[in-house]
């Protein structure tokens, strides 16, 4: 309830003291207080990812730059950037592996970037990360500095652009544009905003196929917002099962494009047998993980992995149930197929962050929050030097 | 118009979206039932048969040809075996799978014959039931009690063979388990048996039947 306090007066209030305000001429050329904070926060966000990359530059070889900063999928991404999607397995060992695995958003978008920028598609994915990451800041707290409280919702959104996590937000990978996307999705459901999330929900299931669980967190949030009834009578609440509808769409149109590309819709997912990944009891493969060495990257991987089911349960506590469900999706659904990168998908999303930000103990202490902050820039050096180093914990 | 308000219309857009959407889905659905694909997709990545790409005609077999495990990279011995061979394969899980293309058969009859150089058995599995099938058809069920291995071998129905048709020769393994389950190291797959060689023969019509 302390944060409560803290919080500024919801956005609707804001706004119309704002627009009660009279305009000078100096003001039109201003931004006004919410979009000049939220350009604040996405500039000392993208700054983040600058310094981020200066210190990748710095912890590598210069004149190679290129290959540190591209590694493991970025490779696959920029295959389809360069040559589109594979006609025929050619790569791993079964000579099995092909990029159907991999979404169209992400690639589309590098492509296009590729055309405008002179720097070859390595630096466009870069940018494209980069920029989508730093993105993500601003919406965090334009979403929810209304619903926790613009101090909580400012930590949620810093935390998340400081965090060492933001690693993938700057390398060419899609975890900057699906975070970005999954922020603008909930915090535009979360503010009745359905077309909007629609829409954001629609890209995110063409970003990775993991996008169509959408559905179950805007689903909760539909049902917190209106009775049964009103699904068939109320526009606004229609509107709602709309965005529902319209969120597997990027998926539907990959597999569109896949059947008549390959000649199986479902390629993406079968194609997975190439890599001998296979579906067991994430509790399980858990458990098994915690009981490796604490050196090793299973250790890793599976820490990463309770301590992201820890967040979903603290957003449960604090009755976000939609981000939790998210949360509880992006840790369980990777862990069922075994502890690969579960650091990269338990915390590249903003849903752990939130539950940093709602946490009873740091909603009152500043002090504490600062060190937050502190230990995460400190994460940093960690998995600079892990990248740069090729370390597999990293992937 | 004049009676259709802006709600009503705003109403029967979400509506006509909804249904579009719908049947756009359900198409796309129908789609996923029947790919268009070649042979190599259908058994690598649809039936999960095969475990190395099969580049052109890599599936090819010539009867009486003899396959064997210790060779690296062929694509007809199939999922269920460990890549790497060291003069043989050990199987890899409950099932195992080999795929032959046979080029050119004829109406005489056909065994195939299987050669197992080791069967893996401990204190808690002090046999291996082994079952051989073609495409779905049994062909025998073997216990294996002998860790030093033996042949097995059974007759093909008429009509298994059909020239530039793959035929799945499918080993079943239910007492397959790993030597970390029984404290012998700590290799945590479930194997049974360690295949040097896979024929196919022609049966000399004089030869007693066994």
């Amino acid at each position: 309830m302390a944060d409560a306090k803290s919080t500024v007066a919801p956005p609707e209030q804001e706004a119309g003291r704002q627009a009660g305000r009279p305009r000078t001429r100096l003001s039109l050329l201003w931004p006004d207080r919410l979009t000049g904070r939220l350009g604040v926060i996405f500039a000392g966000a993208l700054l983040a990812r600058l310094v981020f990359l200066a210190l990748m530059w710095l912890a590598t070889d210069p004149a190679a730059f290129a290959t540190p900063v591209c590694r493991w999928d970025c490779g696959w991404y920029m295959g389809i950037v360069k040559g589109g999607y594979d006609l025929t397995p050619h790569a791993g060992a079964s000579g099995a592996e092909a990029n159907w695995a991999f979404f169209p958003l992400y690639p589309m978008l590098v492509r296009l970037a590729d055309a405008i920028l002179p720097w070859g598609p390595v630096a466009a994915g870069t940018m494209v990360s980069m920029l989508t990451y730093a993105a993500t800041a601003p919406v965090i707290y334009a979403g929810y500095r209304g619903q926790i409280g613009a101090e909580s919702a400012l930590f949620a959104a810093v935390a998340f652009a400081l965090s060492p996590f933001g690693l993938y937000g700057t390398v060419p990978y899609t975890e900057g544009l699906f975070g970005f996307l999954l922020a603008a999705c909930l915090a535009a459901a979360v503010n009745r905003r359905w077309l909007l999330a629609g829409l954001a929900a629609a890209f995110l299931s063409a970003t990775r196929i993991t996008g169509v669980l959408i559905v179950l967190p805007l689903m909760i949030l539909a049902l917190q917002q209106f009775s049964w009834r009103a699904f068939f009578y109320r526009i606004d609440a229609m509107t709602a099962v709309l965005a529902l509808a319209l969120a597997p769409m990027g998926a539907f149109l990959f597999m569109t494009f896949l059947y008549h590309h390959v000649g199986d819709a479902f390629a993406f997912r079968h194609v997975q047998i190439a890599w001998d990944r296979g579906m067991g009891n994430p509790l399980a493969i858990l458990w098994d993980g915690l009981q490796r060495s604490v050196s090793s990257k299973e250790f890793y991987w599976s820490l990463c992995a309770f301590v992201g089911l820890a967040a979903a349960g603290l957003l449960f506590w604090r009755r976000r149930f939609a981000e939790g469900v998210w949360q509880l999706i992006s840790v369980l659904l990777p862990l069922s197929t075994g502890l690969f990168s579960l650091g990269r998908y338990s915390f590249t999303t903003f849903s752990p962050y939130l539950a940093l930000a709602l946490m009873p103990g740091l909603a009152r202490s500043r002090l504490a929050r600062a060190a937050i902050i502190v230990a995460l820039l400190a994460g940093w050096y960690f998995v600079i030097m892990g990248w740069t180093e090729q370390a597999a914990w990293t992937i | 118009m004049d009676h259709l308000t802006r709600p009503t219309l705003i109403r029967t857009a979400i509506i006509v979206s909804l249904a579009l959407l719908g049947i756009y889905y359900l198409w796309v659905l129908s789609l996923t039932r029947a790919p268009r694909v070649d042979e190599s997709y259908r058994l690598f990545f649809l039936e999960g048969a095969l475990s190395t790409w099969p580049d052109g005609n890599a599936l090819a077999y010539r009867v009486g040809e003899t396959v064997s495990f210790a060779e690296p990279g062929d694509p007809r011995i199939g999922r269920g075996f460990e890549r790497r061979p060291n003069q043989g394969r050990w199987t890899n899980g409950r099932e195992a799978t080999i795929v032959l293309k046979p080029l050119v058969t004829t109406s005489t009859p056909h065994r195939v014959e299987i050669n197992i150089a080791r069967v893996f058995l401990s204190e808690r599995h002090e046999r291996q039931r082994v079952t051989l099938g073609i495409d779905g058809v049994t062909l025998g069920t073997w216990s294996l009690s002998d860790a030093t291995g033996e042949t097995i071998s059974a007759p093909l129905p008429a009509g298994a063979l059909t020239p530039g048709q793959p035929a799945l020769l499918t080993l079943s393994l239910p007492d397959a388990h790993s030597p970390r389950s029984v404290g012998r190291g700590n290799d945590a797959r479930p194997l049974a048996l360690f295949v040097s060689s896979v024929t196919i023969q022609r049966v000399d019509p004089g030869a007693r039947p066994d």
